[in-house]
């Protein structure tokens, strides 16, 4: 008992002693609720070349992939001049140390090779302070004349690996190209990268088109001509150059076709008698009219799922935003800010509706939820119009024309954040842009 | 039972008592003089402190009982003060010194500002002394006020206008660079990019940061009474007893265990040394954060995610360590963009000579780490 006397407060000591010291219970947590917003760093030696032939091209499809990456906003290329060391072999080997060194986040390797007129790129990607590969090594082969799709499948591919999304730039974007003064405008189509390279023209300027828009598939294109003197919609084959009128509704003006998901259904807006609705035309089937109200209802967009369609419409005094299902019925409005809305969008995403605004002797490409809420306004202009979704939903490119008499329009793009606004080059004025979803 | 058994009994029990809790409670004086309070105030909560607006909110507060307070105190003053009264026309030149005179309240303002404002107010006040709500109440309140807050913040507030299309330019052309413009404001590119920068901006900040409270060492006496426990009842009772032997036996090997639990504690890598200050994870947590690079047009911004890993002692992350614990607000690619940025952060923001800036001697308690990268305060709106 006198031991048991002696011990007990010892063991009560021990007792107290001890909780103080344990205080931290489990890992340290800490939150982060701001970060920065920076462009990415990363290092892109030229690719090398495996023989001879493919210097030039190796040099060529560096360049475009470090457009193409820096091009975004989102990275931001380390002069080669900094480099310690320089990349001379295709190796899965890197020295991480010396990337991080000059602050290189990815390292993007790569070789080239050429034989006749077949061109092989392939590339590796780095996680430099992870110190290990993201993802395993790619490679891509064509022809010669490709090899900017080969440089642009790189990028796409090191965006994705990077980002968690899916790139944009091997893609195509067909437009109207203006030419002429303003009161005597000839206009054409044409199509080019993504990125204002390798355009090509689909139709002669013999009479004006508008509004061309990509199937899902990329192959055909919905457009307006008035080569009968009135609206009327075409679809052109892009490989042939083909085109057929679509059926529409007799003694009526149609304009702003949009293919739906499927490839096939095209919803379009018709004029009949003074009235604007919108229409529906399935393949082999009559067109139907999905809306029918004395007001103008124009520039019909399906969503992703083809479920719903958003549009615009002035049935409440001013053209303001609209979604109904897909086979028709009654619309809710989204659009509850101040001034005019038109051209709505849905995104690819799904969670975005792009859409020009005038308000106040201005106009806006903005963006809202398809509920209408969280409402941006992305750019600002004396005329900013017509937007479009890359494929992957991150960037919208648009039409902004310049006042004056004087004044030409021309394509623009800008991330949805409101970032990297950027002017597209094109070699005459540009409008009516539709991007085409990502090429197989 | 043995007098001497008793004495020694007793005698033990006190000391054991004494090393015991003596020790304790002499922790518990320790913490009060605890630096951590002071290391709460962050540069942000500084800089909102010193903003006009917190100023305007406080001056409302305090300018009842500034004029009700300073009214009394003229009377006071005055008398010692008849010169104001005597030089009426050289107002321009008493500037310098603290003189200012009755009728014209702007100027005696401008020498206030150099001056302590405490100390002008005194002197405008006799002059007033018959106006008593106009002079009491405005020589007080201009001088600390306007003087000390410059009115150069305002243009700073202007930066965090978030709307991309307010005031553009009135020429279309010039419109794309005004979306530019409010990129900056969020992230100065050139600064933020050297990772030689961001990679010494930790180990700034963490100095700046309070080195936290002392930690109270174990105790020292513990060792000592068993010394001299032997020597007492050893010469005196040479036969002594088997219960002695036993009570002192028993307590030292309750101390031996106390002893060796509180040293073993940090090799077995339980958590030791008490807990970070406020100012120790504000530090850490600003590492962390000045290397996470949100995209907020991705869907990875909507991502709240948790990532776990371990230190080594010498505060370099464990890279093979890293792991996700929870995530929400995405599909997996999302969430696997938002847990390689979070991951990217935590591995680029060590310093890389030497990891973290963290109190060594408190490794127990972050040895483990989890940083929850909530974007929530991004997300475009």
């Amino acid at each position: 008992m006198t031991l048991l006397r002696f011990l007990i407060p010892a063991f009560v000591a021990l007792a107290m002693v001890v909780p103080p010291v344990q205080a931290q219970d489990g890992p340290l947590r800490i939150e982060i609720t701001e970060g920065v917003v920076e462009p990415l760093p990363f290092a892109l030696p030229t690719f090398v070349a495996e023989n001879p032939e493919a210097q030039e091209w190796a040099q060529r499809i560096t360049d475009v992939v470090a457009a193409d990456l820096t091009g975004t906003g989102l990275f931001r290329r380390i002069p080669q001049e900094a480099f310690v060391t320089q990349i001379t072999e295709f190796t899965p080997q890197v020295t991480y140390a010396n990337w991080k060194a000059i602050n290189a986040q990815a390292l993007v390797t790569g070789a080239v090779s050429v034989s006749g007129d077949q061109i092989n790129v392939k590339f590796r990607l780095f996680d430099v302070f992870s110190e290990a590969p993201l993802g395993e090594g790619l490679q891509f082969g064509g022809s010669t004349d490709a090899w900017r799709r080969l440089a642009h499948k790189v990028s796409d591919a090191v965006y994705s690996r990077i980002t968690g999304e899916t790139g944009y730039f091997d893609s195509r974007v067909v437009y109207v190209s203006e030419t002429g003064p303003k009161n005597d405008r000839l206009k054409r189509l044409a199509v080019m990268d993504y990125d204002g390279a390798n355009v090509q023209y689909l139709t002669d300027s013999t009479s004006l088109v508008l509004a061309p828009r990509f199937s899902p598939g990329g192959e055909r294109v919905l457009y307006t001509s008035y080569e009968t003197g009135f609206p009327q919609i075409y679809e052109l084959n892009v490989g042939s150059v083909n085109r057929v009128p679509l059926s529409v509704p007799a003694e009526s003006m149609t304009f702003a076709p949009r293919y739906a998901p499927d490839g096939r259904t095209v919803i379009f807006s018709a004029a009949i008698n003074g009235n604007t609705d919108i229409y529906r035309s399935r393949p082999g089937g009559q067109p139907e009219a999905l809306t029918n109200a004395p007001s103008i209802e124009t520039a019909p967009s399906y969503s992703p799922d083809g479920s719903e369609i958003v549009f615009e419409s002035d049935r409440s005094g001013t053209p303001q935003l609209y979604i109904m299902p897909s086979g028709g019925g009654e619309p809710r409005r989204i659009s509850f800010g101040e001034g005019r809305y038109g051209t709505p969008v849905w995104s690819p995403r799904g969670d975005l509706i792009a859409f020009t605004k005038q308000n106040a002797g201005r106009f806006h490409i903005g963006v809202m939820r398809t509920d209408g809420s969280e409402e941006r306004l992305l750019t600002a202009s004396f005329l900013d119009e017509g937007p479009t979704w890359a494929p992957n939903g991150r960037v919208i490119m648009f039409t902004r024309e310049s006042a004056g008499a004087g004044g030409q329009p021309a394509l623009f793009s800008v991330d949805v954040s409101g970032r990297n606004l950027k002017q597209i080059p094109t070699p005459n004025a540009a409008s009516d842009p539709a991007w085409s979803p990502l090429l197989q | 039972m043995n007098p001497g058994t008793i004495i020694s009994g007793t005698a033990h029990a006190a000391l054991i008592l004494f090393a015991l809790f003596g020790g304790m409670f002499g922790r518990d004086r320790l913490p009060p003089p605890d630096v951590a309070q002071v290391s709460v105030i962050s540069e942000e909560d500084f800089a909102a402190l010193t903003r006009p607006d917190v100023a305007e909110e406080q001056t409302p507060a305090t300018e009842p009982p500034m004029a009700a307070l300073e009214v009394p105190d003229p009377p006071e003053t005055p008398a010692p003060e008849p010169e104001p009264a005597e030089e009426p026309a050289p107002d321009p030149e008493p500037a310098a010194e603290v003189e200012p005179e009755p009728e014209p309240m702007p100027e005696p303002a401008p020498p206030a500002p150099p001056e302590i404002t405490e100390a002008d107010p005194a002197p405008p006040a006799p002059p007033a002394s018959d106006d008593r709500p106009v002079a009491p109440v405005d020589v007080p309140r201009p001088a600390p006020r306007v003087s000390t807050e410059a009115t150069p913040p305002p243009p700073p507030e202007a930066e965090e206008a978030p709307a991309v299309m307010e005031a553009p330019d009135p020429e279309p052309v010039e419109a794309p660079e005004e979306v530019v413009e409010e990129e900056t404001p969020t992230a100065p590119p050139e600064t933020a990019e050297e990772i030689v920068t961001e990679a010494d901006r930790p180990t700034q900040v963490t100095n700046a940061a309070p080195d936290g409270t002392v930690r109270p060492r174990g105790r020292p006496t513990p060792p000592a009474p068993p010394a001299e426990t032997p020597t007492a009842p050893r010469t005196e009772p040479t036969t002594s007893t088997a219960a002695s032997d036993n009570v002192n036996e028993a307590a030292q090997e309750a101390i031996a265990g106390l002893e060796q639990l509180l040293e073993q504690a940090p090799q077995e890598g339980l958590p030791a040394g008490p807990p970070l200050t406020e100012g120790e994870r504000e530090a850490f947590r600003l590492a962390v954060r000045q290397c996470w690079n949100v995209d907020t047009g991705s869907q990875a911004s909507n991502v709240t995610v948790s990532i776990r890993f371990e230190m080594t002692q010498d505060a370099r992350v464990v890279t093979s360590s890293i792991r996700q614990t929870d995530a929400s607000g995405g599909d997996a690619a999302a969430i696997n963009a938002a847990y390689e940025a979070g991951r990217r952060a935590i591995l680029r923001c060590q310093n890389q000579d030497g990891g973290y800036n963290l109190p060594v001697e408190k490794y127990g308690q972050w040895q483990e780490v989890e940083v929850t990268f909530n974007p929530e305060g991004m997300r475009l709106r």
